[in-house]
C-alpha cells in the first residue's frame, strides 16, 4: 500500500490539503457569491450619485430603489399573490400524492415502472409549451387570468417533485415494522399516524420545499395563464428584464424572489438527503 | 401476502389523484395542441382539418431558431460537463467537500430569470467581467456578451446555472464508484491519468449522458434566459412559439412547433430512461 512513500510527500501533501479547499471556495465564491454582491451593489445605488464607469463601487447608496419598489409598483401583491399560489399548490399536490405515492410504494400493483414514467412527463414536458396549451385548456374553462388557474399549472408542474420524493419514502419503508403494527392489532389510523408519518415525514418535508420552490420561481404557467391580471414576482421581475431594462428595479425584484428560497435552502439543507435529491433530479 | 388472489386490490384507486390529475392536463393540453396544428380550436374563423399548417412551418425563421435552439442546448450542455469533470475529480479529494457542495446546490434554487439577470449584470458592457479584462489588459475594449449576435450570453448564463446540477449527479457516480476497484489499479502501477482515463471515465458515462440529457433538455426549450439575455435574431424555439400566436395570431403554427418540441423532448427522454434503467441493473 501507499503507506511507505508517505514520509516524503506529506508535506506537500498538507499544502495541497490547504491549498485546494481554498482555490475551489475561491472559485466558488466568484460563480455563487460575486452575481449576489453586484445585485445587491446595484439594489442600493442612490439616484443622485449615478454609479457609472470609472467607479468600481457605487459612491453613495441608499435604500431608494427598495421604497420606490414596494411604493410604486403593484410588487406586494404580486408577492401575496406568488406566496398564496405557491402554499396552495404545495397542499394540492400534498393531497393527490399521498395515497398515489403509497399505492405505488406499498401496495402491491403491476405497472410500476410505467407508472413512474408517467410521474415523469410533467417534467419532461417543454415549459413554455406546456403554459401555452394547458392556457388553451384552462381558458376554454375560463380559468385564464385567475389565481386557481396557475394554481392548477403549478401543481401539474409541482406534483412530479412530490410523487417521486413520497414513493421513494414509501418504498425504502421497512415491511416488519408495520408487520408488527399489525400482529399488536393496530388500526388503520393508529398504522398511519404511528407508523407511516413519521417515516415519510422527512421525505414530505423535502417534496413540499420542491414543490414550493418550483410554484415560486415557475415563469411560463404564470405568464401565460395569468395575463393580464395575476401577477407573480417572476413576471415582474421579466417585466423589468424585457424592452425596459430596468437594473435596479431588476435587482431589488430579483433578490426578493431569492429571499424565501435561499432560506429554505438553509434551513432545510439537512433534509435534502441525496436519496431525496436523486429522485427529485430525475434518478429513481 | 393471504390478501392476494381474490380480493380486489384497492390500491388501483389510489392512483386516481396522482396519476389522475397529471394524466388528465398533460392529455388534455397534447390534444389540444396537436388538433390545432391540424387545423382545429381556432379563436377565429373556421376549424376544419388542414395539413397545409404543417407545409408553412418549416420556414427560414423556424429553422434558424431551430439551429439555434440546439446550438444552445448542444453547447450549454457539453461545456458544462467538460467543466463539472474535472471540478468534481478535484472535489473528491477535497477536506470540507461536504459544505462545498451543498453551497454548489444554491443556483439549483436560483430561478432561471434571476439567474439570467445575475450574470447579465455582471457580464454587460460595463459589468465587472469586462472591466476586470479591460483593466488586465486582455481586451482593449469591453466585449458586447449581452444580446450578442452568437448566443454567448445565454450560453454564460445557461453554463452558471447547469454547472452545480451536472456536479451534484456526477458527485454521486463517483463517489458510487468502489475503492477496491481505484486501489487495485493504483497497485498494479496505475498512475492518476490512467486511472481517470480507465476507470472513472468509463464508469460514470452513463450518470454524464443523463446529466448532458437533462441540461439539454432545459435548455433547448428555454423561453426565460434566451428571450432577456439572448440575440435579437434567430429567437429561440419556445420565444417564437410564443410570438407566432401571441403577436401573429397564428396558434396553429405555434402548435405545430410545440408538437415537435413536444416530440423531440420525449424521444430524448426515453432515451434516458433507457440508459437510467440499464444503470440500475449494473448497480
Amino acid at each position: 500500500m501507499p503507506k511507505m512513500r508517505k514520509s516524503p510527500k506529506s508535506l506537500s501533501k498538507k499544502i495541497l490539503g490547504f491549498l485546494l479547499p481554498s482555490a475551489i471556495g475561491l472559485v466558488l465564491f466568484a460563480w455563487i457569491a460575486v452575481p449576489l454582491i453586484m445585485a445587491v451593489l446595484w439594489s442600493l445605488v442612490n439616484p443622485d450619485y449615478p454609479w457609472s464607469y470609472p467607479q468600481l463601487f457605487p459612491t453613495n447608496v441608499s435604500l431608494f430603489q427598495w421604497e420606490y419598489i414596494f411604493k410604486y409598483t403593484n410588487l406586494v401583491q404580486s408577492i401575496l399573490n406568488s406566496f398564496f399560489i405557491a402554499i396552495m399548490s404545495m397542499l394540492v399536490s400534498f393531497l393527490l400524492a399521498l395515497p398515489t405515492a403509497y399505492a405505488i410504494g406499498r401496495r402491491n400493483i403491476k405497472g410500476k415502472e410505467t407508472l413512474k414514467i408517467i410521474m415523469l412527463l410533467p417534467m419532461a414536458f417543454p415549459g413554455m409549451v406546456m403554459a401555452m396549451f394547458l392556457g388553451r385548456v384552462l381558458f376554454m374553462t375560463g380559468l385564464s387570468s385567475t389565481r386557481i388557474g396557475i394554481i392548477i399549472g403549478h401543481t401539474l408542474v409541482g406534483l412530479p417533485y412530490m410523487l417521486r420524493i413520497l414513493t421513494v419514502s414509501f418504498e425504502s419503508m421497512q415491511q416488519d415494522l408495520i408487520d408488527a403494527a399489525d400482529n399488536l392489532g393496530a388500526g388503520a389510523w393508529t398504522k398511519f399516524s404511528e407508523i407511516y408519518f413519521p417515516m415519510i415525514l422527512p421525505g414530505l418535508i423535502a417534496g413540499c420545499i420542491f414543490t414550493f420552490i418550483t410554484s415560486m420561481q415557475e415563469f411560463n404557467i404564470a405568464f401565460i395563464v395569468g395575463a393580464p391580471i395575476v401577477q407573480t414576482i417572476p413576471t415582474i421581475l421579466y417585466s423589468y428584464l424585457g424592452v425596459n431594462f430596468l437594473r435596479t428595479s431588476a435587482s431589488v425584484v430579483a433578490l426578493i424572489l431569492l429571499i424565501p428560497n435561499i432560506t429554505l435552502l438553509f434551513i432545510t439543507e439537512r433534509f435534502l438527503k441525496t436519496e431525496y435529491m436523486g429522485a427529485a433530479l430525475g434518478k429513481m | 401476502m393471504m390478501k392476494k388472489g381474490k380480493r380486489f386490490e384497492w390500491g388501483y384507486l389510489l392512483l386516481i389523484p396522482g396519476i389522475g390529475y397529471i394524466l388528465l392536463f398533460i392529455i388534455m393540453s397534447t390534444y389540444v395542441m396537436i388538433m390545432q396544428s391540424l387545423g382545429y380550436y381556432n379563436y377565429t374563423g373556421e376549424s376544419g382539418f388542414s395539413l397545409q399548417f404543417w407545409g408553412e412551418v418549416f420556414d427560414q425563421q423556424f429553422l434558424d431558431s431551430l439551429l439555434y435552439s440546439l446550438k444552445i442546448g448542444i453547447g450549454s450542455s457539453m461545456i458544462s460537463i467538460v467543466i463539472c469533470y474535472p471540478f468534481v475529480l478535484i472535489l473528491q479529494k477535497t477536506k470540507g467537500k461536504r459544505i462545498l457542495l451543498s453551497i454548489m446546490k444554491t443556483p439549483m434554487f436560483i430561478p432561471a430569470l434571476v439567474g439570467s439577470f445575475l450574470i447579465i449584470n455582471i457580464i454587460d458592457y460595463h459589468g465587472i467581467v469586462n472591466e476586470l479584462l479591460v483593466f488586465l489588459r486582455i481586451i482593449e475594449e469591453p466585449l458586447r456578451l449581452r444580446n450578442d449576435k452568437y448566443g454567448i450570453g445565454v450560453l454564460m448564463i445557461q453554463v452558471w446555472k447547469n454547472v452545480p446540477f451536472q456536479m451534484l449527479i456526477m458527485s454521486s457516480a463517483i463517489e458510487s464508484i468502489r475503492k477496491d476497484v481505484v486501489d487495485a489499479a493504483r497497485n498494479l502501477g496505475a498512475n492518476i491519468f490512467s486511472i481517470i482515463r480507465h476507470i472513472i471515465l468509463p464508469l460514470t458515462l452513463p450518470s454524464a449522458l443523463i446529466a448532458v440529457t437533462l441540461v439539454f433538455i432545459g435548455t433547448f426549450n428555454d423561453f426565460a434566459v434566451s428571450n432577456t439575455a439572448g440575440p435579437l435574431y434567430p429567437n429561440s424555439l419556445s420565444s417564437l412559439m410564443l410570438r407566432n400566436a401571441n403577436v401573429f395570431g397564428e396558434w396553429n403554427l405555434s402548435a405545430c412547433i410545440g408538437t415537435m418540441m413536444m416530440i423531440t423532448t420525449i424521444l430524448l427522454v426515453s432515451i434516458y430512461t433507457l440508459i437510467a434503467k440499464r444503470l440500475e441493473k449494473l448497480d
